[in-house]
C-alpha cells in the first residue's frame, strides 16, 4: 500500500487532538491559579509532566500497528486486572493506590483500559439481546470480576463507570434502551420500594411490559419469570434489608450520601461550599487567581475533584458554558467517528471511551453543582492527577489510534 | 462488497449512535441549566456568602476611661492582658480534637484547665452566635502562655487576644466609690445591645465605674479581617471599611488621694464604719472611705478565682460590699442636737442664752417616766444654756427643748440640712434616711399598733430614733459651717477629653438647700461647735488644733445589737469660712469622743498640713514638750 504525507495528515484528527490541548492548557492554568496556598503550590507543574507522560503514551497507543489492540486485548486486560485484585486482596480498607518503585498509581484506572479493550473485543462479534442470554454469559463475567474488585476497594465511582461502559456496549452491540429498562428493573425495584403506592403500580406496569415482550416472543417466558420476581424480591429484600439489616447509623450514612445537606457540617460542607464558589463567580468570574473560595481553601479537593468549581469561581458562566461547550465537542468528534467506522471492535472501543469521558464528565460537575451525591470521580482533562491524566491521554490515544489505523 | 445484513447493521448502529448523541447534549444542558441557576439567578446571593465566609469582624477594643483624683493622680488604670478566646469559624469543624486536646491541659498544680462541659458550652455558643467569640481562658498567665505556644498548631481557631484590663493599683482604696466592671450580665444583654454592648463586653457594675459608664466606655472599633477556611488571619483586606476605637472619656473626682489614703489608714479594719470628707463651699467629696473594705481588682480576676472571691464577699456577714458611707444607716445621736438647737434659735422660740427649769441631775422626769442624761453619776451637768447643753451634749437639755418645739420645726430644719432624704450624689443605690414624726411612726408601726406619744419627742430631739447616713451627716455639718447654704455632694469635678485631657464637661457645684439664717444664728451655733472641741468639758476635744478654729459635735447612738454604743462624730473648719466638713460613724466602737474624734482629726491634720497651715506632727509635737 502506497501512503503519502497528505494521508497520514487527513487521518490524523487534528479537531480532536486540538480539543485535548486546549482542555489540558485550561487544567494548567487553572492549577496554577490556585497555586498561592503552599500545599497546592505544585500542582500544576506536576500536571505539566503527567501531560507530558500522557502524551508519550498517546503517541506510543497512536501508532501501534493495526491490530496489535485487538490480539493485545485479552493479555492487556489479564495484566491489568491482576493489581487491582492485588491491592484488593492486600489492603484493609480504602486503598486504592498501589506504589512501584516510589510511584504511586491507581491500579483501577488502567483496569478500565482493559475491561475496555476485553469487552469491544468479546462483543465485536456477537449480537447482544435479552431474548438471547447464551452470549452475554463471557462478557458479564469479564465485566463483573473487575467491578466487585473495584467495588471493594472501596471505589464505588469507578465501578460505576466500569459499569456503565458496559451498558453502553450493550446497547451499541444490540440492546434496547427497553431491554437495559428491563435489565435494570430490579434496581429501580430497589429505589421505589421506600414508596408503597409507587412500588405497586410500577410492578403491575413492570409485569405488563414483561407479559407483553414474551408475547411478542421478543423474551423467554424463563427470562420474563425471573426479572418479574427478581423486581418484586428486590424490593422486598431492600425494605427488609433497610428496617432490619442495617443499623441506624449505617441508614444514616447512605442517606447522607444520598443527601449530603443532612450533615451540613461534614460530608455537605463540601457541596455547600462548592455551590457557594460556583454561584459566587457570576456571570463572568471574580477574575484569574481572584476566587476567595478556591485560595481560602473553602473548597476542599478543589485540584481534583472540585477544579470545576475552582474554574467557576474565576471565570463565571460564560467561563463554564465554553469548558463545558469544548467537552461536549470532544465527545462528539469521538462519537461522530462512529458513522464512517464499519469496524466494530473500533466502534465498541470509541463508545466505550466516550462513555468513560462522559460519565466522568457529568458526574463530576453534576456533583460539584450540588445535583448529585459526591462520589469522588475527576473532570476528564482538568483535575489533577497522574494516574487520570495517563490513562485520559491513552484513550485519546485509542482514539486518534482507531481512526488513524484505517488502511494499515 | 457491503452485505445487506451489514449494511442494515451499519444503518441501525448510525442510529444508536445519534441516540447517544442527543443524550449527551441533554445531559450537558441540565448541568448548563443548572450553571444559570447558581451563577445568574442565585449569583448574588451566594457571592455574599463567599464574602462572608473569607471576610470577619473584628472589634477593636476601645480603651475605657480612667479615674483620676482631682490633682490627676490615677486610681483605676488599664493594663493589657491576653485572652485565648475561640473563633466560632475556626473550631467548626475540629470541635472533636480540639475538646480532646484541651481537657489535657493542666496548670502548674497539674489540675485541669478546662473540663469537657465548660468547652462544649462554648462551643455550643460559639455555634448559636458565630460572631462573638467566646473567652476559653481569661488573662493568661506566662506559663499557660507558653502551653498554648507550643500547641498553636494543634488548635485551629484558639485565637490570641490582648484585652485591656482594669486595674486599681491602690488596691482597696476607695474601693467602693471607684467601683468596679464586670461582664455585661446575660440577663441585661438584650437591652443593653442596642447601646452597642455585646458579650464579653465589660460594663460598670458599682460605683463611679456604673455612674459614670457612658463617659468612660469608649467605642469599640472594627476591622475587617480575612479568613481562611480554618478561620486562620489571612490578612486585612483593603477594600473594606474599618472604623478606629473611640476611647472612653476620664473622670476627674473630687476625691484627694493624699487625704482618702489618711482616711482609709484611720479607718480599721476591724471596725465596720464609714468617714466621709467633703468641702463644704462646693460639695466635692475629698475622701470617703467605708469598711470592711472590698478590692475591686478581684472583679477583674479570670472566671473561676473570680467567682470564688465573689462569693466569699457576697457571703460575708459584715456586708463588705455596702457602700456605708451611702448605704449605711444609723442613728444620729447626739449630733442631732445640732439640729434641734437650730430648730429652737430659728423658730425664735429660744434663746442661746436661755436656761431651762428643770436642771440635768442625771435624769429628767416626763409623766410617769424618767429619762435618765448619759451623765447620771456626778459631778451632773446641772443648769446650763445652748453653749454648755452643746459642749457637755446633755440630754435633759434637749428633752426640754424637744418638747418646747414639738417634731415639726425640728424634723423641717433636719431636712433642710439634706436629712431624711438622699442628697443626690452621684453614686448608685444611695439611701435616703430617715426623720420621724407622728405620722410617720405611726405608719412605720402599724403592725405593732404603736401610737404616737409626746413622750416619743424625748428620743427624737436626742437623735435615737432617725436613720441618717455618713454622707448626710457630713453634708448636714458642711451646711451648719456655712451659715447660708447646704451644697449637694459630689464625687465628679470634670470630664476630661482622652489624651489631651481638656475638660468636656465640669460639674456644676448645685445648692441642695439656701438657708437664710440670721448671723446671730449663725453665731451661736457655730460657737457651740466651737466649745465641744475648745471648751473646758468638751467631748471633741480630740479635734483641736493650733492656730485653727475647729467645731464639731459627737455622739454615741445606743445600738440594739451591741453592747458599745456607734461612735458618731461631725466636724468643720475653719469655722468662720470652712473648707472641710467631716462625717465618721463606727458601728459598735463606744463614745463618739474617744474613738471616732481621733479620725476625724486626723483627716483634718492631713488637711491643714497640706495647705500649709499646720506645721508637721513632729514640729507640733516639739512644740508640745517646750510647752
Amino acid at each position: 500500500m502506497n501512503r503519502s504525507q497528505d494521508d497520514l495528515k487527513a487521518r490524523f484528527d487534528t479537531l480532536l487532538f486540538g480539543l485535548v490541548c486546549v482542555l489540558g492548557c485550561i487544567s494548567v492554568a487553572l492549577l496554577y491559579s490556585i497555586s498561592s496556598a503552599p500545599q497546592q503550590a505544585e500542582y500544576w507543574k506536576k500536571q505539566i509532566l503527567w501531560y507530558g507522560i500522557g502524551l508519550g503514551a498517546m503517541v506510543g497507543v497512536t501508532i501501534l500497528p493495526r491490530r496489535f489492540w485487538y490480539q493485545a486485548s485479552y493479555f492487556l486486560y489479564g495484566i491489568l486486572i491482576l493489581p487491582l485484585a492485588f491491592v484488593s486482596a492486600s489492603a484493609k480498607g480504602a486503598e486504592r493506590w498501589f506504589a512501584l518503585g516510589g510511584f504511586h498509581f491507581q491500579p483501577s484506572e488502567f483496569a478500565k483500559l482493559g475491561v475496555l479493550l476485553a469487552l469491544a473485543r468479546l462483543f465485536s462479534d456477537r449480537r447482544v439481546g435479552l431474548n438471547n442470554l447464551k452470549p452475554l454469559v463471557a462478557p458479564f463475567v469479564m465485566f463483573f470480576v473487575p467491578f466487585i474488585l473495584i467495588l471493594k476497594q472501596p471505589n464505588l465511582s469507578t465501578a460505576l463507570s466500569v459499569a456503565m461502559v458496559f451498558t453502553t456496549m450493550l446497547f451499541w452491540s444490540g440492546f434496547t434502551i427497553l431491554d437495559l429498562l428491563i435489565l435494570a428493573s430490579p434496581l429501580i425495584s430497589v429505589g421505589l420500594s421506600f414508596e408503597f403506592t409507587w412500588w405497586a403500580v410500577y410492578n403491575i406496569l413492570a409485569w405488563f411490559v414483561l407479559f407483553q415482550r414474551w408475547r411478542m416472543s421478543r423474551l423467554s417466558g424463563k427470562v420474563a419469570v425471573v426479572f418479574g420476581l427478581s423486581i418484586l424480591m428486590a424490593g422486598l429484600v431492600s425494605q427488609i434489608a433497610w428496617n432490619q439489616v442495617l443499623k441506624p447509623h449505617q441508614r444514616s450514612r447512605i442517606l447522607t450520601f444520598l443527601d449530603p445537606t443532612r450533615d451540613p457540617a461534614g460530608a455537605g460542607y463540601q457541596v455547600l461550599q462548592s455551590q457557594v464558589a460556583i454561584g459566587s463567580g457570576g456571570l463572568t468570574g471574580k477574575g484569574f487567581g481572584q476566587g476567595s473560595q478556591s485560595n481560602l481553601q473553602f473548597l476542599p479537593e478543589e485540584h481534583t475533584d472540585f477544579i470545576f468549581a475552582v474554574l467557576s469561581e474565576q471565570f463565571g458562566f460564560v467561563g463554564c458554558v465554553v469548558v463545558l461547550g469544548l467537552l461536549l465537542a470532544f465527545l462528539i468528534r469521538c462519537l461522530q467517528m462512529c458513522f464512517d467506522e464499519s469496524d466494530r471492535f473500533r466502534n465498541l472501543v470509541i463508545v466505550g471511551a466516550v462513555t468513560i469521558f462522559s460519565f466522568h464528565t457529568i458526574v463530576n460537575v453534576a456533583m460539584t453543582l450540588g445535583l448529585m451525591p459526591v462520589t469522588g470521580l475527576p473532570l476528564p482533562f482538568l483535575s489533577y492527577g497522574g494516574s487520570f491524566v495517563i490513562t485520559c491521554m491513552i484513550l485519546v490515544g485509542f482514539l486518534l489510534h482507531m481512526r488513524l489505523g484505517d488502511d494499515r | 462488497m457491503i452485505g445487506a445484513s451489514e449494511q442494515s447493521d451499519q444503518i441501525e448502529r448510525n442510529e444508536r449512535t445519534w441516540i447517544l448523541i442527543v443524550l449527551l447534549c441533554v445531559a450537558f444542558l441540565v448541568l448548563a441549566g443548572r450553571l444559570a441557576w447558581l451563577q445568574i439567578v442565585q449569583g448574588d446571593m451566594l457571592l455574599r456568602e463567599s464574602e462572608a465566609n473569607r471576610l470577619r469582624e473584628d472589634p477593636v477594643q476601645a480603651p475605657r476611661g480612667l479615674l483620676v483624683d482631682r490633682e490627676g493622680r490615677a486610681l483605676v488604670q488599664n493594663r493589657p492582658s491576653r485572652n485565648l478566646v475561640i473563633d466560632p469559624a475556626g473550631v467548626r469543624r475540629h470541635e472533636k480534637e480540639l475538646l480532646a486536646l484541651l481537657v489535657q491541659f493542666q496548670d502548674a498544680e497539674g489540675n485541669q484547665l478546662f473540663d469537657s462541659t465548660f468547652i462544649k458550652r462554648l462551643f455550643r455558643q460559639a455555634r448559636l452566635t458565630p460572631s462573638q467569640r467566646p473567652v476559653l481562658l481569661e488573662d493568661a498567665s506566662p506559663e499557660e502562655m507558653a502551653l498554648f505556644a507550643e500547641n498553636q498548631y494543634r488548635l485551629p481557631g484558639i485565637l490570641l487576644e490582648v484585652a485591656m484590663r482594669r486595674e486599681y493599683p491602690y488596691g482597696t482604696l476607695a474601693g467602693h466609690v471607684l467601683g468596679y466592671t464586670g461582664e455585661v450580665p446575660e440577663e441585661r444583654l438584650e437591652s443593653l445591645q442596642t447601646q452597642g454592648y455585646r458579650l464579653g463586653d465589660l460594663i460598670g457594675q458599682m460605683g463611679l465605674e456604673q455612674q459614670y459608664e457612658s463617659d468612660l466606655r469608649g467605642k469599640d472599633g472594627i476591622r475587617w479581617i480575612e479568613v481562611d477556611a480554618k478561620g486562620r488571619i489571612v490578612g486585612v483586606p483593603d477594600d473594606m471599611p474599618s472604623t478606629e476605637p473611640v476611647p472612653g472619656k476620664h473622670v476627674r473626682t473630687t476625691i484627694d488621694l493624699d487625704l482618702q489614703k489618711v482616711a482609709e489608714e484611720a479607718l480599721p479594719d476591724s471596725l465596720n464604719g464609714s468617714v466621709v470628707a467633703l468641702d463644704p463651699r462646693t460639695g466635692e467629696i475629698l475622701a470617703m472611705a467605708s469598711s470592711p473594705r472590698i478590692d475591686p481588682n478581684i472583679f477583674a480576676l479570670p472566671g473561676r478565682r473570680r467567682a470564688r472571691e465573689w462569693a466569699k464577699l457576697a457571703l460575708d456577714s459584715r456586708r463588705p460590699l455596702n457602700n456605708r458611707a451611702i448605704q449605711g444607716l444609723y442613728e444620729p445621736g447626739s449630733t442631732f442636737k445640732l439640729v434641734t438647737s437650730l430648730a429652737g434659735l430659728l423658730t425664735g422660740q429660744w434663746g442661746a442664752h436661755a436656761r431651762f427649769p428643770a436642771t440635768c441631775r442625771g435624769g429628767f422626769r416626763f409623766g410617769a417616766r424618767y429619762q435618765r442624761c448619759w451623765l447620771d453619776k456626778p459631778p451632773y451637768h446641772g443648769n446650763l444654756d445652748m453653749y454648755g447643753a452643746l459642749t457637755q451634749s446633755c440630754d435633759v437639755y434637749y428633752y426640754q427643748l424637744g418638747l418646747l418645739l414639738g417634731m415639726e420645726p425640728i424634723n423641717s430644719t433636719a431636712a433642710t440640712l439634706g436629712l431624711g432624704s438622699k442628697t443626690g450624689v452621684d453614686l448608685p443605690n444611695e439611701k435616703p434616711g430617715l426623720l420621724v414624726d407622728s405620722a410617720i411612726h405611726e405608719r412605720r408601726n402599724k403592725r405593732l399598733g404603736w401610737k404616737w406619744a409626746r413622750g416619743l419627742i424625748l428620743n427624737l430631739a436626742i437623735g435615737q430614733g432617725q436613720l441618717v447616713t455618713p454622707l448626710q451627716l457630713a453634708t448636714m455639718v458642711g451646711g451648719i459651717a456655712n451659715g447660708d447654704r447646704v451644697m449637694r455632694p459630689h464625687l465628679m469635678k470634670a470630664v476630661l477629653e482622652p489624651e489631651s485631657n481638656r475638660i468636656l464637661r465640669e460639674s456644676e457645684n448645685n445648692v441642695l438647700h439656701a438657708l437664710d439664717w440670721s448671723p446671730k444664728i449663725v453665731d451661736a451655733i457655730h460657737g457651740g461647735m466651737d466649745s465641744v472641741v475648745n471648751g473646758m468639758r468638751g467631748t471633741g476635744r480630740a479635734v483641736r488644733l493650733p492656730g485653727i478654729r475647729v467645731g464639731a459635735k459627737t455622739g454615741s447612738a445606743e445600738n440594739p445589737h451591741g453592747e458599745k454604743t456607734h461612735a458618731l462624730f461631725v466636724c468643720a473648719a475653719p469655722m468662720d469660712s470652712a473648707e472641710i466638713a467631716i462625717g465618721v460613724i463606727l458601728e459598735n466602737a463606744g463614745g463618739g469622743g474617744a474613738v471616732a474624734g481621733p479620725i476625724a482629726a486626723k483627716l483634718l491634720k492631713q488637711y491643714f498640713h497640706k495647705t500649709g497651715r499646720l506645721p508637721p506632727d513632729s514640729v507640733l509635737a516639739a512644740q508640745k514638750g517646750r510647752r
